[in-house]
């Protein structure tokens, strides 16, 4: 299973469009997956294969973690071919 | 003389058995230094012609010294004892007249008591206010008495005695205070000890556990009947037919009462054996017990089940009261036929406090008055309520043992909180101690909870944990249904709902209403309801001129805020959130002309609500990549789920770039709405 952490600043907005996205995306590759929305600030707490989130927000993961950075956050090709780098090799 | 002031301060000094300031007590008493000291005085004259000692009186103010010794002393003294020492002036004289065989004068009063003529009126005056009709007659020439038969007379006396026995026969075997001293002095030369042992004897042997109530209504009412037969009187014909006398229960009496020299009457045994019998059955052949017991406990059973049925009370160990019932019931329902009239000392709070119970009891309770023959008074009523009472409290209280849990998740707040309220919605059992972050959670280590629930996956902890979604789905709902009770959906009828609401208001939707009601009582939340939040129209400004990107953003959030779905805070957030840069520029731009700005409840948000604002001149945010910004989406929601949908929807169509387009050259508000609302943009 695919365990994957989206944030924004709030955990409100930007995450959610992450989210939808990607589910998505994960949903085409038929994976078995499972996509947390939160906020910046709660995100380390959790383990997760790897983190979405935006260019402009300030998220420095204490940890090492694989994070994946959009650009445009509207932008579904951008999300779709990050993620396949990933996805494809988890698979 | 000794007053009643001066018996409450000297109750007040062997209480304490301390040194007590003086203007203590005449702060506590109500009365001026100068009276205590006097009062002080008038004690000290009394105890010191009994013998007692003396008071100490020092700087530290007054003292009765050796208060055990006292204590026994006061016990002991012949003098209390003629007096009524311990009782009320008023119950003092009723105790002096009725023992009387003639007319007391007002002057023979004062002399007893140790008052003026115009007290004794006072107090006679008090007599027949407080205690109604007890036959006082009061003759200008004949004198004081009380006109009344002795069966009265004695009730009078055992109503004196109740008031400070608090029906506790314990009090009067070990007075522990001035007032139960004074009803163990007034049964001073009789071994209490010894009839009680007597009648307990009698009472196992019989196999009978009666209630302690009635067994001190025995006992006062022996102890009565001795006092007034040593005073001289004696019962007049009794008027409630015995069936049949048992031979045990007077070899009993006949034992107790000539202990004591007295001589026991045919009407006197007539007169107590209903007491006994008020403790129940004593018959010598055993079979009768046990049919009689059998049949008790059917007619009871029915009624448990007929309280049940009116109250729609579940009640839990039925048996356990059925018996407890039981054990009341067969002295009750003698007293009843035997006409004793007990008084319950807490009947007005029970009428008061478990109005309705005692309803259903009275209701429960028919069938037993109907089987026996009898009627029960209030005070019967209201024993009966209170084992009813109790059982609906107990069954009450298992429900109420509630699981203690603590809820961890990522940040504690936001998530979390929502997470609680679901928890507590959907489950009865639960109390929720606190709700932590994780961080916290590791640092306080030690909680005395039964469980955790925690929306992230956590390490070594003893605490059972249970890991759940922030949104706690069906299959989390299942697992915690393992620790928890799911709570019970009370049925209601929401059309009977509605049928009220109409008689008090007005109703503006009808349907909304049965929707909402319907959702409400199935426990869904309410944005199941109305999952879609509508955007206000109100809340779209098209083809807007600003100066600069901070105007533009001020607008958008007053959009929100002139509906009242926002604060001023909100104002201020979305404002200070062009400064949050990160990489590229201000993390609200989220794609290319566009940006996002949002709060929940913590930046000021009141509801959810959306606000979509286009922009004729864009604007230049200051990114890298996405700017100009030519349309701003400004949110503010609620909780965390609320606004999804819509989101989705708007998001939808901005970014396909056909709707993109559309949206900024659109020129009206309903030309945005039916694009969002339909999908339709292409």
């Amino acid at each position: 299973m695919i365990r994957a952490v989206v944030l924004c600043s709030l955990g409100l907005g930007s995450s959610y469009i992450i989210e939808t996205n990607l589910k998505n995306i994960l949903n085409q590759y038929k994976l078995d997956a499972q996509v947390i929305r939160t906020d910046i600030t709660s995100a380390e707490c959790y383990d997760a294969d790897f983190y979405v989130c935006s260019e402009d927000i300030n998220f420095r993961p204490t940890k090492q973690i694989t994070l994946i950075q959009l650009e445009d956050l509207l932008d579904f090709e951008e999300l779709h071919e990050k993620v396949k780098k990933f996805v494809l090799e988890k698979v | 003389m000794i007053r009643d002031i001066d018996i409450k301060i000297l109750n007040r000094l062997v209480e304490n058995g301390d040194f007590i300031p003086i203007n203590k007590l005449a702060e506590e008493f109500n009365l001026t230094t100068r009276k205590v000291r006097y009062s002080i005085e008038c004690i000290n004259f009394f105890i010191k012609n009994n013998g007692l000692g003396e008071l100490e009186v020092n700087r530290k103010g007054v003292r009765l010294p050796q208060d055990n010794y006292v204590l026994d002393c006061l016990n002991s003294k012949d003098m209390i004892y003629k007096n009524y020492f311990g009782f009320s002036n008023e119950d003092r004289i009723i105790l002096y007249i009725i023992k009387s065989k003639y007319p007391k004068s007002i002057f023979e009063i004062a002399n007893f008591l140790g008052v003026s003529r115009g007290t004794v009126q006072k107090y006679l005056n008090n007599i027949e206010d407080s205690y109604g009709n007890i036959g006082l007659v009061r003759k200008r020439n004949k004198g004081i008495y009380i006109l009344n038969d002795e069966i009265n007379k004695r009730k009078i006396i055992k109503e004196i005695l109740d008031k400070y026995t608090n029906y506790n026969i314990q009090s009067i075997i070990t007075p522990q205070n001035v007032e139960e001293i004074a009803v163990s002095y007034y049964f001073d030369g009789f071994n209490i000890k010894y009839i009680i042992e007597k009648i307990i004897e009698l009472l196992s042997f019989q196999k009978l556990e009666p209630t302690d109530i009635s067994l001190y209504n025995l006992v006062i009412n022996i102890l009565i009947s001795m006092k007034r037969i040593r005073q001289g009187f004696t019962i007049d014909k009794s008027n409630i037919p015995i069936k049949e006398k048992s031979s045990e229960v007077v070899d009993v009496m006949n034992a107790i009462y000539k202990k004591h020299l007295l001589n026991l009457s045919d009407d006197e045994i007539e007169y107590i054996l209903p007491y006994f019998y008020s403790l129940g059955n004593f018959t010598a052949i055993k079979d009768e017990k046990e049919i009689y017991d059998k049949e008790l406990y059917n007619v009871i059973k029915i009624s448990v089940e007929k309280f049940e049925q009116i109250s729609k009370l579940k009640l839990d160990k039925k048996e356990e009261i059925i018996l407890g019932l039981m054990t009341h019931l067969k002295s009750a329902i003698n007293r009843m036929i035997y006409k004793i009239h007990i008084k319950n000392p807490v009947k007005d709070d029970i009428l008061k406090e478990y109005k309705n119970i005692y309803g259903y009891t009275k209701e429960a309770c028919r069938n037993i008055e109907d089987k026996y023959n009898i009627k029960f008074n209030d005070d019967e009523l209201s024993y009966i309520c209170m084992h009813f009472g109790a059982a609906v409290e107990k069954s009450r209280e298992i429900k109420n043992i509630k699981k203690r849990v603590v809820i961890v998740c990522s940040s504690g707040v936001g998530t979390s909180k929502l997470l609680a309220n679901k928890i507590n919605n959907i489950f009865d059992d639960v109390e929720i101690v606190d709700i932590l972050s994780l961080n916290r959670f590791y640092k306080k280590r030690y909680y005395d909870v039964d469980l955790c629930i925690s929306t992230i996956n956590m390490h070594d902890t003893d605490i059972p944990t249970v890991v759940v979604s922030p949104l706690l789905t069906k299959d989390d709902i299942d697992r915690l249904s393992k620790y928890f009770n799911i709570k019970t959906k009370m049925e209601y009828n929401v059309d009977d709902i509605i049928e009220i609401i109409k008689k008090h208001a007005e109703i503006k939707d009808i349907d909304i209403l049965r929707k909402e009601l319907i959702c409400y009582m199935e426990g869904q939340e309410q944005e199941e309801c109305n999952k879609k939040v509508a955007i206000n129209p109100k809340c779209i400004s098209l083809n807007n001129t600003f100066e600069n990107a901070e105007d533009a953003l001020i607008y958008s959030a007053n959009l929100l805020y002139a509906e009242g779905y926002v604060n001023k805070e909100f104002i201020e957030h979305v404002k200070l959130s062009l400064n949050k840069k990160g990489k590229n520029g201000p993390y609200i731009v989220i794609s290319k002309g566009i940006a996002l700005p949002h709060g929940g409840v913590l930046e000021g948000a009141l509801d959810t609500g959306f606000s979509i604002v286009t922009l004729k001149k864009p604007l230049n945010f200051g990114h890298k990549k996405h700017d100009p910004i030519k349309i701003i989406i400004c949110f503010s929601t609620k909780d965390n789920k609320s606004h999804l949908e819509t989101l989705n929807n708007i998001v939808n169509l901005v970014s396909n770039s056909e709707g993109y387009k559309k949206i900024i050259k659109a020129n009206s508000v309903d030309e945005v709405l039916e694009m969002l609302n339909n999908g339709r943009f292409v």
